[in-house]
């Protein structure tokens, strides 16, 4: 057994198709779930997660370890600016993924409660919804055909907004 | 989870529906009402209320829609308020019920863009105010704000003014006990009175002149702690920087006092920039790490290079990056940047960039920089050009630290250069 694998205390996290991955604690810690799941001493060795998925988990993981590497703005007012550029290069390239995928690891990230992560999810659906057409929204969400409005309901939500609409 | 054809985002809870539509103008938020029977009425539980004049036909339009955002959210705290009605006269009673109904509603962020701009009673002691924008355009009307403003938990204060007093804005500031970054954008003055503000929480500071005419107040700030400062005029450097209050002068028009503290300096000018006024900043702070010089217009006189008496003590203690975007790259400008490679003993980064668009110019500065000795060892250079090698791709050039041949015939000689498409 290497030492420096040894030296910092690990999670395993478990996946719904049963793929498992041992990351740093730090790691685990950005996930606020998980940081109450250790504190209350819930957490055995093995923490399954049996509503997300191991491609899901494995982005989740990416994004947790990078944040948790990164220098956190409280700790120290003089960040170097670099450090603050690199994050937000790495949330954009981090982001440019499928709509699918998108909603995925927010589901995900608001189950294990990491804050920045939702925050970003939810920017890059509304930077792709945003000036788009009702239709063009429906097919970049997928929202079935079932849950729509009947005419009639349409027209009443346009008529109530109609300061919106024109 | 995991497949394609899922509309996961309606089976998530409700607020997280609402974030994404509060990170949206209101308008389009309110749109997604006809989307589904999910997103009916979830726009209603939005915590950023965003409305902008300009996608309404007509101010009254707006007005209404503003009236009908406030009458339907069911949100009981407001996290951001922001209505842009350009430089348009919004009646009086509707602003303020507006204003007092996010009061009511613990509004944090405020921000207010319009015409003739009056304010509630209840507005002056908001409890609730982190952060606040005005911004009012009105030339013709004198409109003055009586009451002192108390805001005591106001951190970020940016105000615009175009009206003729400033002393609107000078309330205000006043009001704000723990203000800690303040910007503020003028105009002109009727009167040229000395207003002195002792801000000790204010860390960054910026302000901005915008007119080149005009008699303007003499501001003085004593701001020990500022770290930030930034400083923007269309025609030159009116502002001055002073360590002891003995030595203000007639000329300075904005002074700062002991504001030994300052790590990020940006000066902005239209114009030539004044040398001596540029090292007399970097003579006082002498704790300064990031130095920004941003020349957006073209020159209409040249300026004389200067070289300063003594090397600033920032330059040989703490200055690590500086950033110099200029139109045109003037001959002083390239002086005064040989001065600051050769002289800078710390630096880290120095970022170029220049806009003229000749290919031509902008490689004879690379070439002329890159031949210049450093001070500091570990210092690399970014150009930033906008015609380098293609007229549509932004590249970027960098240097890496030269620690013992200064000298690098470029564009021939490749040696040490990395070359970043953005």
């Amino acid at each position: 057994m290497s030492t420096s694998s040894s030296s910092s205390k690990k999670i395993v996290l478990k996946s719904a198709d049963n793929e498992t991955f041992e990351i740093d604690e730090i790691v685990a810690l950005e996930s606020q779930a998980i940081k109450n799941m250790i504190e209350d001493e819930c957490a055995d060795n093995v923490i399954p997660l049996g509503n997300i998925d191991s491609k899901t988990l494995s982005k989740i993981i990416e994004y947790c370890k990078k944040h948790a590497e990164s220098p956190k703005k409280d700790d120290n007012a003089d960040i170097d600016e670099k450090a603050v550029e690199d994050l937000k290069s790495f949330d954009a390239e981090f982001a440019k993924v499928d709509m699918p995928l998108i909603q995925d690891i927010l589901m995900a990230a608001n189950f294990l409660n990491i804050d920045n992560l939702i925050g970003l999810m939810c920017r890059t659906i509304a930077d792709r919804i945003k000036g788009k057409t009702p239709e063009e929204i429906r097919k970049i969400l997928n929202i079935n055909k079932n849950d729509l409005l009947s005419p009639e309901q349409e027209a009443k939500a346009r008529e109530e907004n109609s300061w919106a609409f024109d | 989870m995991g497949s394609k054809d899922v509309d996961r985002l309606s089976n998530m809870p409700d607020e997280v529906l609402s974030e994404i539509l509060s990170l949206m103008p209101t308008k389009l938020a309110v749109r997604t009402s006809i989307l589904s029977k999910r997103w009916r009425y979830n726009w209603t539980l939005v915590t950023s209320i965003d409305i902008d004049v300009l996608p309404f036909h007509g101010v009254e339009n707006c007005c209404a829609f503003v009236d009908r955002v406030l009458d339907l959210c069911k949100s009981t705290e407001i996290k951001l308020f922001r209505l842009r009605f350009s430089n348009l006269w919004v009646q009086e009673s509707r602003m303020t019920k507006w204003i007092n109904e996010a009061l009511r509603r613990k509004v944090s962020e405020f921000e207010i863009q319009c015409g003739l701009l009056e304010l509630p009673i209840s507005f002056y002691t908001c409890k609730t105010l982190t952060k606040l924008r005005v911004e009012n355009e009105c030339q013709e009307v004198f409109m003055d704000w009586q009451t002192p403003f108390n805001l005591p938990c106001l951190k970020t204060l940016d105000i615009a003014l175009f009206s003729k007093p400033s002393l609107n804005a000078y309330k205000l500031i006043r009001g704000c006990p723990i203000l800690e970054s303040l910007s503020l954008q003028f105009t002109y003055d009727p009167d040229e009175e000395e207003y002195i503000f002792s801000i000790p929480t204010l860390k960054r500071l910026t302000l901005v002149k915008k007119l080149k005419w005009g008699p303007c107040n003499k501001l003085v700030f004593i701001v020990p702690n500022l770290e930030e400062l930034c400083l923007d005029s269309r025609w030159c450097l009116p502002f001055r920087m002073e360590e002891l209050p003995s030595l203000v002068s007639e000329l300075s028009d904005a002074p700062l006092r002991k504001a030994v503290n300052i790590k990020h300096l940006e000066l902005k000018s239209d114009l030539s920039l004044c040398w001596v006024s540029v090292f007399q900043y970097l003579e006082n702070c002498s704790q300064l790490e990031h130095l920004t010089i941003e020349k957006p217009g073209e020159s209409e006189s040249e300026s004389d290079w200067i070289e300063p008496h003594t090397v600033p003590t920032c330059m040989l203690m703490n200055l690590k990056t500086i950033k110099f975007e200029s139109c045109m790259v003037e001959t002083d400008d390239i002086q005064f940047l040989e001065y600051m490679l050769g002289n800078a003993e710390v630096l880290k980064r120095i970022t170029i960039t220049c806009k003229s668009g000749l290919m031509e110019e902008e490689l004879q500065l690379c070439a002329r920089l890159l031949k210049c000795p450093r001070a500091s060892k570990y210092c690399g250079i970014n150009f930033v050009g906008k015609s380098f090698y293609s007229a549509t791709n932004k590249f970027v050039m960098t240097t890496m630290p030269i620690i013992c041949s200064p000298i690098i015939l470029w564009p021939f000689d490749l040696n040490g250069i990395q070359m970043n498409c953005y």
